[in-house]
């Protein structure tokens, strides 16, 4: 290059400053030492580098690096401090130059074994501590020149701080603590050495590169609208005057950002007042360009008057553009330190911070013990007697204390403080982080903290979007001056409190509307059914929101009812109003008499035409209006349970189908299965077997195993301990909704049907009679004869009752002792038998029966019958 | 569900017998009486209506017998019924049919051998 040629110093200065450049590169350890040495060798134009390390272990020297003398390295050369070349550079802490190895106490063998003829080497200082030794050797006989000395030691310099850098950066992981206080230390003696010290050498090199007496370099501040001399040479710095961009010789140059000659500055007074009593009469200067931006300029000046031909301007050009890349460097490398000293005391408060914000975060409940832990840890990051929370009342008028760490039991919740007064009160209407040194009387409103004896206070509002949720303040007894850290730290940690406790409200919210709708859409009582008895229980999940959990009993026109129990598997608003939707559609589809499989299947249409997706599982079972059999169907739901205190329990496993909306064309099927009199059916949602950590199975068991120690229990008695017991206090993962519904029994004598007035019901009606005889013992013909006499009495209620399809007839049966009374009402009139059919049937009611009677009124007609048990086999 | 009956015919040269099993009311009688009629051939001597297996029979049973032992009266057909003795509901056809206008016997042999004898 052109200019290497003209000036191998600036070609030196040019390495030189690559060295910088790399030094700020890299930051990991061994690839910038590396660098360095490749960078060095080229500068000094020598065969080898290498670097050696104080081990702080032994304190000897040790390869750490090296470039044409591996060998070093890979056998871990160890010099003790004091012997051979480097241990001396060491020991002396000064540049030695070797010119003929021959000639000198070498210790290690491998620089002979390599051939080096002559050696320069350094010491590796850090704020004059020696951290190791740098040196350079040719294969051939060299004098290394002052030059050439100067040159090592200040690469020297530059390496020493770029590994002690580099080095603090690897340490960053074992102690970033450490890492701040040793950055502290070595940040002034890097920007120091790195732009200052620089420039003065710099200075020496342009000076000699372009002739001139004086050299200065001034710099933008950080106005833009000034600037300031920042080095100088052959002149006193200070005795440059600041100057405006725009005016005189250095302002101009910095406005027009184009080079600037004066061959006489009486000839040019408007741009040079000043110069000349600093005694220059010819003036260069070219501007300093980093990034595109004017960020400096470069003059020279000479006392006696000279010409700079363009050569001069353009070298000094170029001079100019390698330093302010160096300059640029330099600051950005300040900056960075500087952005990271500011990271790591961020990160550190945002560790003291996360520490906060961990119990606030992972609590949506923010109740009163999480608080307190939260608040405990405020109080520790502060190193503060105490912290308190007050919150907002809904009035937006008064602050009410709410939770507090430090004073104990004098802490008293809920003392009210209005807003204005008080400190609290203060800085919840200032709305910012308020600090007081020394607390009058008027600052303290709380009782609490006059008692406590709190001298100095530092509160924060407690803000999200603009609206005041609270306010967050320390106290400590000693007066104490909070300083801007501790303020930021407070309202750190009062951003992230305010962002919980805004949570929670929305949180609390949507769980009030979702419980209070979901309560609403259950059933406040059971249904009363004779022979039954019911109960139910449901228990909202703990931090989730509200689940969908629903049930449902439902008596039916032919005296069997239905039980229902779902579960939406989504949570919140949205689950209840599902879940309100199912149970409603469920209702009708049960009314209409449409049976299990049925009624999940349209259930399964209603969940699948929802949007966005649902699913949800549903127990459906119609209990006989005997009580003696059950019909169900299940849709993904956990199986409900029959519970016979003569029998092994059973869970009822069959009639499995997918949970509804989980797959087109689901097919639900339904299966009947008889319960013995005084069995209890057990619906329930998948939260009390599924609970926490617990498998489905284990939990089911755990459901048996319950159920058997309560086998003889009554629905409610069942249910509370099931709460007890499986629930325990702790609210449980998700909500649990159980049913349990007991049918009456053996002894219960009695029979209650509503039949719809269909021919086809008289089947079901006389199954349903068959297993009530059966039960009060009545013998083959003696149940015969009652089932063809009601049967005959229902036939006619049927034929000519009524015309409408939704007629229903009642049978009622009562057995006392050993006598059956059955009565068979409609609200129709009877009509007089005709023809020989009826007349038959008539005929066969009055044979049958010991005592046969029609009553016929305003409100239709009721057949009595009656037989006597011990009369018949 | 309507009562459920199932009736099965035995097709004879002579002599065609159906059993009647389940449960004969007001729901299905219509049903079953138009099977059996069917059943019988206009050459058949005549109609055994074996109710062994009748579970349950009423009035509405008692007309769909009356109405086929009519029916084949008038095609000069015999019809015999097979109650086994101690079966419920011939306990019904004895209080309805206090007449005997429905021959009932106790075995399909005996009405067949009836049936033979009366041709």
């Amino acid at each position: 290059m052109e200019t290497d040629d003209r000036s191998p110093s600036l070609a030196r200065l040019r390495h030189l400053q690559t060295i910088s450049e790399a030094a700020l590169a890299h930051l990991n350890f061994d690839d910038l030492v590396r660098e360095l040495l490749v960078r060095l060798t080229a500068i000094l134009h020598t065969d080898t580098a290498a670097v050696l390390l104080i081990d702080p272990e032994t304190g000897e020297l040790r390869a750490r690096a090296a470039k044409g003398l591996e060998e070093e390295v890979e056998e871990d050369v160890r010099i003790p401090i004091g012997r051979g070349f480097a241990g001396r550079i060491a020991n002396e802490r000064r540049t030695i130059v070797v010119p003929d190895v021959d000639n000198f106490d070498i210790y290690n063998p491998i620089l002979r074994k390599k051939g080096l003829r002559s050696l320069l080497g350094a010491p590796l200082l850090v704020e004059g501590r020696l951290i190791g030794v740098l040196h350079v050797g040719t294969l051939q006989p060299r004098v290394f020149t002052d030059d050439d000395e100067e040159l090592i030691q200040l690469a020297a310099d530059r390496i020493a701080v770029a590994i002690d850098h580099a080095r603090l950066y690897e340490a960053e992981r074992t102690s970033a603590q450490q890492l701040r206080r040793l950055e502290a230390i070595t940040e002034a003696a890097l920007s120091h050495l790195a732009l200052d010290d620089l420039l003065d050498v710099l200075l020496v090199r342009l000076r000699d590169l372009i002739s001139t007496d004086t050299i200065a370099v001034l710099l933008l501040n950080d106005d833009g609208q000034t600037l300031s001399t920042r080095a100088a040479l052959g002149v006193e710095a200070e005795a440059i005057a600041d100057v405006a961009v725009g005016e005189g010789f250095s302002g101009t140059i910095a406005a027009t950002g184009s080079p600037l000659v004066i061959e006489d500055v009486k000839d040019d007074a408007s741009l040079t007042s000043g110069l000349p009593e600093i005694g220059v009469s010819s003036l260069i200067g070219v501007p300093l360009v980093g990034r595109g931006e004017v960020i400096g300029v470069l003059t020279g000046g000479t006392w006696e008057r000279r010409e700079f031909p363009s050569s001069d301007v353009d070298l000094l050009e170029r001079a100019a553009a390698r330093i302010a890349i160096a300059i640029e460097n330099a600051r950005l490398y300040a900056a960075e330190r500087r952005a990271r000293a500011a990271a790591e005391r961020s990160a550190d408060q945002i560790r003291r911070i996360e520490s906060i914000t961990d119990v606030a975060m992972h609590h949506i409940a923010l109740d009163d013990e999480v608080l307190e832990r939260l608040l405990a840890r405020v109080r520790t990051a502060l190193e503060t007697d105490t912290a308190a929370l007050y919150v907002m009342d809904d009035t937006r008028q008064i602050l009410l204390a709410r939770a507090e760490d430090g004073s104990g039991d004098l802490f008293e919740r809920d003392v009210q403080v209005p807003l204005g007064s008080g400190f609290a009160g203060r800085v919840a209407e200032l709305r910012r982080s308020l600090a007081v040194e020394n607390v009058g009387a008027e600052d303290v409103i709380s009782p609490l903290l006059r008692k406590r004896g709190i001298k100095s206070l530092l509160g924060t509002p407690l803000v999200v979007e603009d609206r005041l949720l609270g306010v967050l303040h320390v106290g400590s007894v000693e007066p104490r001056h909070f300083t801007d850290d501790d303020t930021a730290l407070l309202s750190l940690a009062g951003e992230r409190l305010a962002v919980a406790l805004d949570h929670q409200r929305i949180y609390e919210r949507e769980h009030f509307v979702a419980e209070t709708l979901q309560r609403s859409l259950l059933p406040e009582t059971l249904p009363d059914i004779p022979e039954v008895e019911a109960a139910s229980r449901y228990t909202p999940g703990e931090g989730e929101a509200v689940g969908g959990d629903w049930y449902d009993v439902i008596p039916l026109p032919d005296g069997s009812f239905g039980l229902a129990m779902g579960d939406v598997v989504s949570h919140g608003v949205r689950a209840a109003s599902v879940m309100g939707q199912l149970r409603n559609a469920a209702r009708a589809y049960a009314l209409e008499g449409s049976p299990p499989a049925v009624v999940l299947e349209r259930l399964d249409v209603v969940v699948r035409g929802l949007d966005p997706r649902e699913m949800a599982t549903v127990a459906y079972a119609v209990v006989a209006p005997d009580r003696l059999s059950l019909t169900y169907a299940l849709a993904g739901h956990p199986p409900p349970l029959v519970i016979d205190p003569e029998a092994e329990l059973r869970l009822l496993e069959q009639g499995r189908g997918p949970p509804l909306g989980a797959v087109p064309d689901a097919v639900f099927e339904e299966t009947t299965v008889e319960i013995a009199p005084g069995s209890t059916l057990l619906l329930y949602t998948d939260g009390l077997v599924e609970r926490r950590k617990m498998w489905i199975a284990e939990g089911l068991e755990e459901l048996l195993v319950e159920v058997r120690a309560a086998i003889d229990a009554a629905p409610e008695d069942l249910l509370d301990r099931l709460s007890a017991r499986m629930l325990g206090d702790i609210p449980p993962s998700d909500d649990v909704a159980m049913l349990a519904v007991r049918t009456a029994p053996a002894h219960g004598n009695r029979l209650s049907l509503r039949i719809p007035a269909d021919p086809d019901e008289l089947a079901v009606m006389r199954q349903t009679m068959r297993r009530w005889l059966a039960r009060a013992g009545a013998g083959e013909d003696a149940t015969y004869d009652l089932l063809v006499a009601t049967t005959e009495a229902a036939a006619n209620a049927v034929e000519h009752a009524y015309g409408p399809a939704d007629a229903t007839f009642e049978v009622e049966g009562v057995i006392d002792a050993d006598v059956v009374t059955v009565w068979v009402r409609d609200q129709g009139g009877w009509r007089a038998p005709r023809g020989h059919n009826r007349g038959r049937g008539t005929m066969l009611m009055q044979q049958l029966m010991d005592d046969f009677e029609v009553k016929t009124g305003e409100a239709g007609t009721e057949v009595r019958l009656q037989l006597r048990l011990n009369g018949r086999p | 569900m309507s009562a459920d009956s199932n009736v099965r015919i035995e097709p004879g040269e002579e002599i065609v017998v159906a059993h009647v099993a389940g449960e004969i009311d007001l729901s299905n009688a219509g049903k079953v009486g138009a099977q059996l009629a069917e059943a019988v051939p206009n050459r058949a001597l005549g109609l055994v209506v074996d109710l062994a297996e009748t579970t349950y029979f009423d009035s509405s049973g008692v007309s769909l017998v009356f109405e086929l032992a009519e029916r084949l009266r008038r095609r000069q057909q015999r019809l015999r019924v097979v109650v086994p003795d101690d079966a419920p509901l011939l306990r019904v056809l004895r209080i309805v049919d206090a007449a005997g206008a429905v021959p009932v016997v106790g075995t399909v042999e005996q009405a067949e051998a009836e049936i033979r004898a009366d041709a």
